[in-house]
């Protein structure tokens, strides 16, 4: 029989991490690669690749560690390690949460995005804020917040369900699409110093750092190995394939010019027998449920925090204050295109840095209280 | 005598030893019933009198048997008999004298009363402190007939009936299996209705057994007339559209259900019986496709989830699309659509409200009216009426089709219940639709799937085996949007107790 005990199963935390993971590359990727690799596609996310299966192997080792230390036989892990180291440890579980709400606004602003691609009513068009239309995309963060005010088990099986809405129309992109491809994409050039390839690289891991997601929600898992890290490194793979698919569809020069060009791409792909005239218009609900995905699940691990710093069940009012946060960010940001230049160099300058020495300040201090 | 009833409708007194308390007693009890039946009469014992106090409801029992076995064996054919003492008399009576099989002794008055209520004859002899119960129920019943909401074309045609002992006997004749066990008991503190969960002692999870049991006392009702009153009374998530229980008329399909390990609950007066737990997945599963090829098996389960689609998001994709996104479909059915709107004056979500309503309520009077009116108003409605809606412009012919085939789609389920829930959806999303266009029925689909991931079933999640983690749960998938073929399903599915769960075994493992 099935317990409501706060764990869940080793597939269904790989779908958890893999899921946001493969929405955020395939969502952000294929334009921010097109605009800093230009020619160099190839080789640049391939040095992407690199970076990224290392930075999935360091938050992988450094959960992995904290499951070692915490081993009271009670889903702990990471954020108990710093609650029970006092002040010190609390700032920095504060820092992170911070951290979420700055993803989350992220995550809502790509959202607005996707869903004015996506022609809905009451979308108003004529300017370049994105904050304009958050009024729009609320019901969206309603639904979401309904999500993420769920228990672990519960929240999981939803995530397990959704898993596979995310990935039929990359299934259909490929199936339909692979007569436009120009596969000149996937032959490899180089006019650009592998420092500048290895620093665009690193301003990309800024998508992957839903992977972090993993340091939350390894104590949730009973089993003592996974296969997460091999599903998000197979899920980055996948993503940047398909972004290589999208760039020889559109072009590097013509996604370069076009930050959704994810969506966009959409539009040239036809379906047989004359059936439906714009398939992206479909297809788009799908990205939507990706963003949902990205919103919802940086939500639950916020909200899974506050469960852990609070130690209390009901924690909706606090999830209403997270997403009235992100969203007051998103108040203050421009257009998708300016925040997301905005969003890359946070990321590189204190965001990617700060998902590695976090959790590395953490296990000091709490090695240094155990002494 | 003063009678008085506690709480729970109970009334808390001993069989007197004394015959005439025990009449006193009886007689304020069923004072003002027109349909009680009793008799006090004399029997002679090495020379002494003893009292006999015999009592039945009329039209609940067997007033041939009653006289055949209690009253002329008593009266006519054991007289004279030696026995010592009015213990001694009452065991003779019980052991010796009496020609039936069914019976028991009672010491409350409340046990005689319920069974008399059933249908049960008592039996009072003075000086025993206790009663004989005779089973002779002879209850108002209608023939077993054939099903009438799960109809299929191959199969057994027998389904279940109001009577009790005819559902479970109905089970029984299915599996003759010693380790199919019933337990019984009482809910309802007026009706004092019947119930039993039957299941295999070996298959079900004790703990199942347990909830099931805490469920079903868990409350005080005065009254439960059908299976359909308990069935909301036990649900975990009362607010949840879904229903968290099946019900089936099919004894076929409620033995399978046994034989899955799953637990049936046979409630009395109902002709319908509870299975639980249940999935999302065992809605789609009809009876006759385990009798059909697996490929014609698979082939009905696949339509009916593609029903369940057309059903809840037909109406409301047809309106977000002519209303925001004409430009999805190919221009000559958009000409098409605009040809045949024409002439109406309505926006297109009031006249697809318009249809929807109609055919609801066609629906509805169909069921209420006898068979022969009900199929005329099928005609009538269906016909007539939407013929003359399209001719008056009311409504296009485009959304005639539409409306219709949703509503042909959701009779495909072959649960009443689950399509009533389709049903109920269908008009949330036409409101979504019609609102937000495609985004509105894609969060409408985000809350339902939230809601389903959150629902269980007496332990199981209701999605099984879509949300299974990493239990290896290959025994869910067999059975599932496809139908393996019987010889290949070599497990029960999840319901089954571990390390109980295999069902089939080949040639080749023999």
């Amino acid at each position: 029989m099935f317990n409501n005990n706060g764990y869940i199963s080793e597939k269904q935390l790989r779908r958890m991490v893999v899921l946001p993971v493969f929405v955020s590359v395939i969502l952000v990727v294929p334009y921010v690669s097109a605009v800093l690799f230009g020619e160099n596609v190839l080789l640049g996310l391939f040095t992407f690749f690199a970076l990224s299966g290392l930075y999935v192997l360091v938050i992988s080792a450094m959960s992995n560690w904290y499951q070692k230390i915490n081993t009271q036989g009670e889903p702990n892990g990471f954020i108990s390690a710093l609650t029970e180291t006092g002040l010190p440890g609390k700032a920095l579980t504060l820092l992170t949460v911070a951290r979420l709400i700055l993803h989350l606004a992220f995550y809502i602003l790509l959202t607005i995005s996707v869903l004015e691609e996506a022609q809905v009513p009451f979308m108003i068009k004529t300017t370049n804020e994105s904050n304009t239309n958050l009024l729009v995309a609320t019901p969206l963060l309603l639904v979401a917040l309904y999500g993420a005010n769920r228990k672990m088990e519960h929240h999981a099986r939803m995530q397990e369900m959704i898993f596979w809405v995310i990935f039929i129309p990359f299934i259909l992109m490929i199936v339909f699409g692979l007569k436009e491809v120009d596969y000149q994409i996937f032959v490899p050039q180089s006019n650009q110093s592998f420092g500048d390839m290895l620093l665009y690289a690193y301003m990309l891991l800024f998508f992957v750092t839903p992977m972090e997601y993993y340091l939350f929600l390894r104590p949730s898992l009973r089993a003592p190995k996974d296969k997460v890290k091999q599903g998000v490194i197979g899920a980055i793979f996948i993503g940047l394939v398909l972004t290589l698919f999208l760039l020889g569809i559109y072009g590097v020069n013509g996604a370069a010019s076009e930050p959704m060009v994810t969506t966009a791409i959409m539009r040239y792909i036809r379906l047989p027998f004359g059936v439906l005239e714009r398939f992206d218009v479909l297809v788009i609900w799908f990205f939507v449920t990706g963003c949902f995905v990205l919103i919802c699940e940086t939500l639950y691990i916020t909200g899974h925090i506050f469960h852990r710093i609070w130690k209390r069940e009901k924690i909706v009012w606090l999830l209403v204050a997270t997403l009235f946060l992100a969203a007051l960010v998103v108040l203050f940001l421009r257009s998708y295109e300016e925040s997301l230049l905005t969003f890359i160099c946070y990321g590189a300058l204190l965001d990617i840095p700060l998902s590695l020495l976090v959790p590395l300040l953490g296990g000091g201090l709490y090695s240094l209280y155990r002494e | 005598m003063q009678i008085t009833y506690n709480k729970k409708n109970e009334i808390d007194l001993p069989v007197y030893e004394s015959l005439q308390d025990n009449i006193d007693a009886l007689e304020s009890i069923f004072a003002g019933w027109g349909d009680i039946v009793k008799k006090r009469f004399i029997i002679e014992r090495e020379g002494k009198n003893i009292g006999i106090y015999i009592i039945y409801i009329d039209g609940l029992t067997d007033n041939e048997m009653v006289e055949r076995t209690i009253t002329r064996p008593l009266m006519y054919e054991w007289r004279g008999r030696s026995a010592t003492g009015s213990a001694d008399v009452f065991d003779t009576l019980f052991h010796r004298q009496t020609e039936a099989v069914d019976m028991v002794e009672k010491e409350t008055i409340m046990d005689v009363l319920d069974a008399v209520l059933k249908g049960d004859t008592a039996i009072f002899v003075d000086g025993a402190k206790k009663a004989m119960l005779l089973s002779t129920k002879k209850l108002p019943t209608r023939a077993v007939n054939f099903p009438q909401k799960e109809a299929g074309l191959k199969g057994p045609r027998d389904s279940f009936l109001e009577n009790f002992r005819i559902n479970t006997a109905l089970l029984r004749r299915r599996i003759k299996d010693p380790k199919m066990k019933l337990k019984q008991g009482f809910v309802g503190q007026r009706t004092r209705t019947l119930y039993g969960l039957m299941y295999m002692e070996d298959l079900v999870y004790p703990s199942l057994l347990e909830n099931i049991e805490k469920k079903l006392h868990s409350f005080d009702i005065d009254g439960i007339l059908d299976c359909g009153m308990l069935l909301h009374l036990i649900e975990e998530k009362w607010y949840s559209p879904f229903p968290q229980v099946q019900t089936t008329e099919r004894p076929d399909k409620a033995a399978s259900a046994i034989m899955e390990g799953r637990v049936v609950v046979v409630v009395d007066n109902s002709p319908e019986v509870l299975i639980l737990p249940t999935t999302w997945n065992t809605f789609f599963q009809a009876a006759d496709d385990y009798y059909n090829r697996f490929a014609v098996g698979t082939f009905a389960r696949i339509l009916r989830y593609l029903a369940a689609f057309i059903t809840v998001l037909l109406p409301g994709l047809y309106i977000a699309i002519t209303c925001y996104y004409p430009q999805v479909l190919p221009a000559d059915f958009i000409l098409a659509i605009a040809g045949a709107r024409s002439n109406v004056t309505f926006p297109i979500v009031v006249e697809v409200l318009l249809m929807e309503l109609l055919f609801e309520l066609l629906r509805e009077a169909g069921i209420r009216l006898p068979g022969q009116m009900g199929n005329t108003i099928g005609v009538v409605g269906g016909l007539i009426v939407g013929q003359s809606a399209v001719e008056a412009s009311l409504v296009s012919t485009i959304v005639v089709i539409v409306v219709a085939l949703s509503a042909i789609a959701s009779f495909s389920i072959p649960n009443e219940d689950f399509a009533s829930t389709f049903r109920l959806l269908k008009f949330v999303m036409i409101a979504l639709g019609a609102v937000w266009g495609l985004y509105g029925i894609m969060l409408g689909v985000l809350v339902v799937q939230i809601h389903l991931a959150s629902l269980e079933s007496f332990g199981i999640p209701y999605m099984m085996p879509l949300v299974s983690g990493s239990i290896d749960n290959e025994e869910g998938y067999q059975d599932y949007v496809m139908r393996k073929p019987v010889f290949t399903m070599y497990n029960r599915p999840l319901f089954a107790r571990r390390g109980h769960r295999r069902r089939f075994r080949g040639k080749k493992e023999d």
